[in-house]
Order: C-alpha cells, then structure tokens, then sequence
C-alpha cells in the first residue's frame, strides 16, 4: 500500500491525514521516508561514527520522535514535512554525536553545522535530480523522485554508496576519497564506475 | 543493512570480465564526465559517448548513473534510445535529410542522407564536436577537411560537403556501397578459426555497408569469397591469388596517397577500417582529413583512443612527435594493414594503452613471414620496408610503395632489400628481439658441443674398449679433452648464470662475441689435436667446417666493428680520416653484407669466397689508413665496450689475464652492474640521442669505477699494457640530429 501511494506520487493526502492524527497514515509515511533518512544519516556519520552507531537505528529514532511530535507539524507540503523529519534527524544525530564526542553541553554551532548538512544532501538529493528520469513509467512525482534515488543510494553496496558519497555530494578528491576508505586511488575510482552503473542500473529496474 | 554487501548483481560480474584496460578508460572517460559537470559544460550524454563509441557500451550506465545524480541533459532509462532517433525524424542537418544510421564511424556516427537539392544519397557523418570548442583548432579542422575535399582521385572517396548546422559538424561524401578492409579481416579470421585475433573494437569504424545489399565478393575479381576463407589452408595456386588481390588492394591504396601526399594532405590515420572494397573489387580511401577530429577532441590525453586504432598508428605518432610527422607515416599505417591482410596477424600486439603505444614505438613486429611460412619473400622485405620505425628508412612515398607492389605482382624484381648488417647493427641497439638471434647462437653452439663430447667419450670408451690405443700419449689427450671440454661446459654456465637474464642488447652483443670466441677457441685447439685421427677426422668434418665459418666471420666481425665508428662525423675528425675514405670503407662492408645476403638467400651457404673477397678489399681499403689511426680506432671501439673490454678474447690475451682474474673481473661487474637501470653499461654511441644526461652521467660513472676496480687487481705490468691498449679517452659529445654532423664534417679535410 505505501509502494501503491509512493508510485502514485500522492504523498501530499498522507501528510495531511498524519497531521489529522491518522497513525497508520503517518505509519505509511514513514516507512516511505525510512531509506531517505537512513542515506541522510549516514552522510553525517561516515567521518567520525560510523562504527559506533547505526545510521538505521539514527532513522529510527527520529520516527519514533516523528510519531511522538506529529501534534507539533503544521505544514501541509511534501517539502515542509520533509523539512519537518530532517529537523528531526537532525537533532537526534547531534545528540548522538554529543554522546560519541562525550560533552554534555548543547552546542549550537554543532547542531547548525548538522541542520546545514543534511539539508545540503537532501537538496542534492531532490534540485540536483533530472527531473524526468522517472517519467517514462510516471511512477514517481517529479518532487518525489528524491525518495526514489535515495532508496536506490541505500540499497548500493556499502563501498559503493561511500564512493558516491564522497565524490558526488561532498565532492572530494579521489585521493581524499583513497585515503578515507584505505584503497588506491584506482580502485577507488574504478569502483566508483562501478557504483555509477549499479545505481543507474537500480533506477532503470525499479521501473 | 548488511555493512559488507558484496555486489552481485549480473552487471557487476559483467564488468569485472571486462578487461583492464578498458575499465581504465572508462573511468577516465566517467572522471571527465564528472569534470565538464562541475564546470557546467558538460555536453549532452549522447554527444560525449560519440566521443567514446568503443567503450559505449560499458561507459553509458555509468553516465547515466552520473547523470542522475548531476542534471544532465539527457538520462534515457533503459536502452532503446539511440542517437540516430535525435536527427532522423527532425529537420535536415543543412542540405542533408537523414535517412537512417548505417555505421558508427571512428569519429562521429555515419548515416545514409539525402542531399536534398540534388536528391542524391549521400554518407554523411556526423562529428562528434563538443560544444565550445576551441575556434583556433576548429578552423584548423575546417582547413584541413576542406583540402580533403578537393581530393579527386578515383580510389578517394569523393568529399561533397563539410560544414556545421545548428551546432553539428557534419561530412558529407559519397556513400560507397561496400565492406571496409577491416571487416574482410575479421571475416577471413573467423573462416580461418582465427577469430580471438579480432580487435577489440566492438564495432567497425566507417562502416558504410548497406546492410540489405552486403557486397558479394565473388565478383570482385581475384576475391573470391572461397579463397578468403581458405588462404592458410588451401593450395599453392589459391593462396596466391589471395596474396595477389590483397596486393592489389593496397597498391591502389598506396596510389591514392600519392595523389593525396602531391597536394599536402596527410591522412594521418589509415587502417583497415578506413579502406573501403566496394563491389567492384575497387578500393576506396575514406575519412580524409578526418584524423584532427580525434587529436582535437580528446586534447592531450587521447584516453578515448580506441584500442584497436593505436595499432595501426605510426611509432612517430605514437610517441608524440608531432613535428616529425609527414606524409611516411601513412606509408607506415598502409604497411601495417598490408601485413594484417596478408597474414591475418596484427603487426603489433600488446594489452592495453602503454603496452600498445610502447610496442608501436619501439618494438619490432616478427616477420611476417615467420606467422606465414608460404607468404613470398619479396612481400616480406616489401612490408618490412614500408613499416620501418625509423621514417628514412620505409619508401619515401606512395608511388614507391605502389611500384614495388606491382614489380610483384609482375614478376619483377622489387627494390626493397633486406636490412643491411650495419643497419642490423644500429637497430640492435633499440631491438630486444635481438635475444633471439643471441640464444639461437648459443643453442647452436650448445648443440655441437654436446654432440662432439657425447661422441668424444663414446670413442674413447671405444677404444678403451678395443685395447689397441692404449698408450701413454692417447691418454694424455684424452684428460687434456676432458678438461677442455670440462673448461667449456664451466665457461657455459658461468655465463649462463651471470649474464644471461634479460640484458640489453648492448651487452648481450659483447656477449655473442664473448661467447663465439669463447666457443670456438675451444674447438680449434679440439680440432687441432684430432686432425691426425683418421677415424674421428670423418665424423668431424662437417663440426670443422662450422667452426671454421664461425671462425672467419668472427674474424671479421672484430676487424669491421672499429671501423663501423667511421660513419661518425666526429670518430673521423678525432681519427683523421677524410669522409672520402670514411664513406668508401663504410660503403664496402655495407655492399659486402648485402652479397652475403644474397648469397645466403639464393641458398648457397659457402660464403668462404665472399669472406676472401670482402677481406682483400678490406685490406685493400686499410691501406689508405695509416697504422695510428687503425690504433686509434681500435681504441675507440675497446673504449665504446668497457667495461666488457677486459672480457674480451683479446683483451685476454694481450694482458695475459689468469683465470683468477678473469673471475674477479666477472665479479666486479656483476657488482657494480646498476640494477635499476635498464640499460646497464650502456654509452650513447654515434647517432644515439644522448638524452637523460643525468642518467648517462651516473652510467659513466659507474662505468669509470668498475674499470677503477678492475684496474686494482692488474699487476703493474699488466696495467702499463692496458693503459698503451685502451689509449686516451675519447668522448661523444652528445648530439641531437643527424644534420648536426655535416657541417663538423667538413673541417675533417683541414686536419
């Protein structure tokens, strides 16, 4: 049922019923969001903590937030409630990073730092798509094909989606890129290929 | 999410299998890709795999992936788009109406159009220019497609129109019904279960076929389909008709670079794919003036080089040289197609980019005539003429290369020769494939020695056995054979082992000599003790004739090789010798190489008169030499090879060096041999280009301190000796062009 909305590209009644305090609506959204949330976690993890937290476990805290604070939600577009769940995430990852980096106190600048950093992902994820890539079999809205390719980043190998990562949204050197994942540069840029293919790939079978 | 996904995906394995090489440039393809997008100028997807049509396959999913993450302009999902669906439905390209794709050409895809204010079908290609181009380089194109079009001669397909349209640069000539040389190749490979030697190119380049009407070759002339699929197998009579029409298939070729070359225009990238046999059995040269397209589109890198094409590029191309790049190399690339048609073999071999672009530069093919036996000699010297590394060498232009193909196809004799010995000598230098004549040299020495000490021991047994030649002095002889044969096989592998592994022709040259000498020294004194046996005389006389022949030539070879050094300029000044008396001695040791070859050749193997003959004239030559200046050239020559100098037979001999010494000298050497370098020992000689002098200076030094050493374990008289042998050091100064040496010539005749 959420696939039949997702490819139906009616996410906006969804939204509009959660905020009416429909749960199994707010339910569907979220399992809807769940890939993009966990890419947009991983991006802040990657550097520091990805081995002491689970970029699923991030996303799953801020559903479990997004269930609690719904009542709090007062927009009604895909973006405001995009918006809405990124803040969320947001603040869940600084608190975990709070935690890893062993201070107590709130740091602003911290958590401007995170705000501002998943929203350049998520706006690289949604303006810097082409807009028609999913036309052909019209499953996705234009405005919400960025679900689509985060669900497609996510379900790359983990290499791979580093890769793209790195290269594509944080827009690294190759060399950079070499020394963080601990490869030559040529493997790395060969699996980058690799990884371009296999997304593409991804996108085109999804159809 | 499992952390260590391991992709499975059927893509994935698919392009795994993909080879190196090409997986390297599609990532350098993919990089910049990447590049133009972080510019902003990143042309339309289509538009850039043009560019790569060779790696289109593996490169699309990945720009398409790039694609969806960057906007770009075009990201079809799935495969059906085609670029030809961008053209063929909308408005005509100029006066060009589309009518359908008929082939991806090496630059830009080729379509079959109308030219719609003469309603005539044309073969229009469509280049694949980036956008914003450089205007400066764009003209030059221009420049050069518009001499192309005014080509006319009846093997070049005709130019109609070259121009540019709403941003596409198109070409326009005339559609040839016809298959390229390229695809006859393949065919003939596959009908000869050769079919791995394909090139890589997915697909061919400058197809004009027309599909539906495919050319039947059994009406163009000698080029039946029958005989193509059979020349390995078949008859005498068959293959040379097939040798014949694949002769004449580049002879006409050669003709329309005649014409080409008599107005400027270069093709600069002939192949297989580019020649055209149309169904009249004519051959069609196609894609004039097209080569700039490649050199400006790729810039510096040319990763997009299809791997297939670097085969038929010119060693001046192929190491970058542009300035000396001239109408030769187009000689070069139609002798490499020659050899691919005639033996089905690419002339040049190599995995991936470096390696091709290296062999193309500096390694030389095997003969054709070593992959087939039954191709004609004169076709043999005729291509290894034409794709000669060095340009002064091929024919120096079409017609010759047209004329030589006809003396053949007439029965008359061909101009080309063989490569002289002083030719040999010099490309002995550049050439590992020399290896192969030292360690058939070897095996040959190897083989008579083993031979003549198997029956050696056979007969002594024997008469041992016998009883009757029991004296005191028989078996002297025999522990005096044992041990010189003991000597020998110790000689062997002490060589075998310090310097067989893959060392450079330069010393491997002195090893030759080092090991004849060595080799034959051994059997003379055999030889010489034997003579008087009656019974073993028999058996060894044909050992004996072999020795003997190597031991005159190695003679010879001892006498000529100081004089060699008078073809350069400054040996002769330092020397004293007027360029008359130079060029006379050079001119009749080459002369005299060329009677043996002959000689050799027309199967007679006793060059035992020619030796005589070359050797008084030799003789006669020197006596226009005075006696220093022979010292002096020896010395030069003794200088040239140090420090394999004190290994020689000679020098052996003259310093009267123990077998102790000998040994440590191999040690020295050995010691003090540079291991990173690959060309140990090696001084720039004449005509060398004395390039990375801080390599050659570090060589020499190395050398003067391993000649130090061995100084220090002569005894002082044999050191005074050395010091009289080796003489004052005498120096190339390091040289560019050839040219140079004229004008120090001329003062020789002051001195």
């Amino acid at each position: 049922m959420a696939q039949e909305n997702l490819h139906k590209g009616q996410l906006e009644p969804l939204i509009d019923a959660a905020r009416l305090g429909d749960g199994e609506a707010l339910g569907q959204l979220l399992i809807i969001f769940r890939r993009y949330l966990i890419f947009l976690a991983r991006t802040q993890l990657h550097q520091h903590m990805q081995a002491k937290a689970d970029p699923s476990d991030l996303a799953q805290e801020a559903c479990l937030a997004a269930h609690g604070c719904i009542g709090d939600f007062e927009g009604s577009t895909l973006e405001e409630f995009t918006g809405w769940l990124r803040g969320i995430l947001s603040n869940v990852v600084a608190m975990h990073l709070r935690n890893y980096l062993g201070t107590q106190k709130r740091d602003p600048r911290l958590e401007q730092r995170i705000s501002n950093s998943l929203t350049n992902v998520s706006k690289f994820l949604q303006s810097e798509l082409a807009g028609d890539f999913t036309s052909p079999s019209g499953h996705f809205a234009r405005n919400e094909s960025f679900l689509r390719l985060a669900e497609a980043l996510e379900d790359l190998p983990e290499d791979y989606r580093t890769v793209i990562t790195l290269r594509n949204i944080e827009g690294l050197r190759f060399s950079e890129i070499a020394t963080q994942m601990d490869k030559s540069v040529n493997s790395v840029e060969k699996m980058w290929v690799r990884a371009l293919s296999k997304l593409r790939d991804k996108i085109g079978h999804a159809e | 999410m499992k952390p260590n996904d391991v992709p499975q995906n059927s893509t994935v394995i698919k392009e795994s299998s993909v080879i190196d090489s090409q997986e390297d440039s599609v990532v350098d393809a993919v990089k910049k890709y990447m590049e133009l997008i972080e510019q902003g100028k990143a042309p339309s997807l289509d538009e850039f795999l043009l560019k790569y049509r060779e790696i289109a396959e593996q490169l699309r999913p990945a720009l398409e992936g790039l694609a969806l993450l960057h906007q770009a302009n075009s990201i079809p999902v799935g495969h059906s788009h085609k670029e030809s669906e961008a053209f063929s439905s909308s408005k005509p390209i100029g006066d060009f109406q589309i009518v359908r794709e008929i082939g991806r050409g090496g630059m830009g895809i080729v379509y079959e159009a109308i030219q719609l204010s003469l309603g005539r079908h044309v073969a229009l290609k469509v280049l694949p220019f980036a956008s914003g181009l450089d205007e400066v380089r764009l003209q030059r194109f221009r420049n050069e497609a518009h001499a192309a079009a005014g080509l006319h001669h009846t093997n070049i397909v005709p130019v109609f129109a070259v121009g540019v349209d709403r941003g596409v640069h198109y070409y326009a000539m005339q559609l040839i019904d016809g298959k390229t040389l390229s695809d006859i190749i393949d065919e003939m490979r596959h009908a000869n279960s050769l079919s791995h030697l394909a090139s890589h190119q997915p697909i061919a380049s400058s197809v004009q076929t027309h599909s539906e009407s495919s050319v039947n070759l059994a009406h163009t002339g000698d080029t039946s389909r029958g005989e193509h699929s059979t020349v390995l197998h078949s008859n005498s009579a068959s293959r040379r008709r097939y040798y014949e029409s694949a002769v004449r298939m580049i002879h006409q070729a050669a003709l329309a670079l005649e014409h080409a070359h008599r107005y400027g225009v270069v093709h600069r990238d002939i192949k297989p794919a580019n020649l055209l046999l149309d169904s009249t059995g004519k051959i069609w040269v196609t894609d004039f003036g097209l080569a700039q397209v490649q050199e400006l589109d790729s810039g510096l890198t040319r990763t997009g080089d299809p791997i297939g094409t670097l085969r038929y590029m010119s060693p001046e191309q192929a190491s970058g040289k542009k300035a000396t790049i001239d109408h030769r190399t187009d000689i070069y690339s139609l002798g490499v197609t020659l050899y691919e048609l005639l033996t089905l073999h690419p002339a040049i071999v190599g995995d991936g980019y470096r390696e091709l672009i290296n062999h193309v530069a500096e390694k030389e093919p095997v003969s054709p005539r070593s992959l087939d036996p039954n191709l004609p000699a004169e076709l043999d010297v005729i291509i290894r003429k034409a794709i000669s590394k060095n340009p002064a060498e091929r024919y120096q232009d079409g017609q010759s290369f047209a004329d030589d193909l006809e003396c053949w196809l007439e029965d008359k004799p061909i101009q080309a020769r063989p490569p002289t010995l002083v030719e040999s000598l010099s490309k002995w230098r550049r050439r590992n494939s020399g290896l192969v004549a030292v360690v058939s040299v070897i095996l040959l020495i190897a083989t008579i020695a083993l031979g003549a000490t198997t029956l050696l021991v056979w007969r002594e047994e024997q008469k041992t056995k016998q009883a009757l030649l029991a004296e005191r002095k028989q078996r002297e002889l025999t522990e005096d054979n044992y041990r010189q044969a003991k000597e020998t096989v110790d000689s062997f592998i002490s060589l075998s082992e310090s310097e067989l592994p893959n060392y450079p022709m330069e010393e491997l040259k002195d090893l030759r000599r080092e090991f004849l000498e060595t080799s034959v020294l051994f059997y003379q004194k055999f030889l010489d003790q034997r003579k008087d046996d009656p019974e073993l005389a028999g058996q060894l006389s044909s050992t004996s004739l072999r020795v003997d022949r190597l031991t005159s030539e190695l003679q010879l070879l001892n006498r000529i090789l100081p004089l060699l050094h008078l073809d350069n300029p400054e040996v002769r000044i330092e020397v004293g010798v007027s360029d008359d008396v130079a060029d006379d001695i050079i001119q009749s040791i080459e002369s005299y190489d060329l009677n043996r070859r002959n000689q050799r050749a027309s199967g007679n193997d006793d060059n035992e008169s020619y030796l005589n003959d070359f050797e008084q004239e030799i003789e006669s030559k020197l006596l226009r030499l005075n006696i220093h200046q022979i010292k002096r050239l020896n010395q030069i020559a003794r200088q040239q090879r140090l420090p394999f100098t004190f290994k020689s037979t000679e020098i052996v001999k003259l310093l009267n060096l123990t077998q102790n010494q000998r040994s440590e000298i191999n040690r020295i050497i050995e010691v003090n041999r540079p291991v990173i370098s690959k060309r140990p020992f090696f001084t720039p000689g004449p005509g060398e280009p004395a390039d990375h002098p801080a390599r050659n200076q570090h060589l020499s030094d190395t050398i003067s301190k391993t000649v130090d050493e061995i100084k220090q374990i002569l005894t002082p008289e044999q050191l005074a000796q050395w010091e009289k042998i080796i003489g004052e050091p005498f120096e190339f100064r390091p040289r560019k062009l050839h040219r140079d040496y004229e004008t120090s010539s001329g003062i020789t005749e002051d001195k």
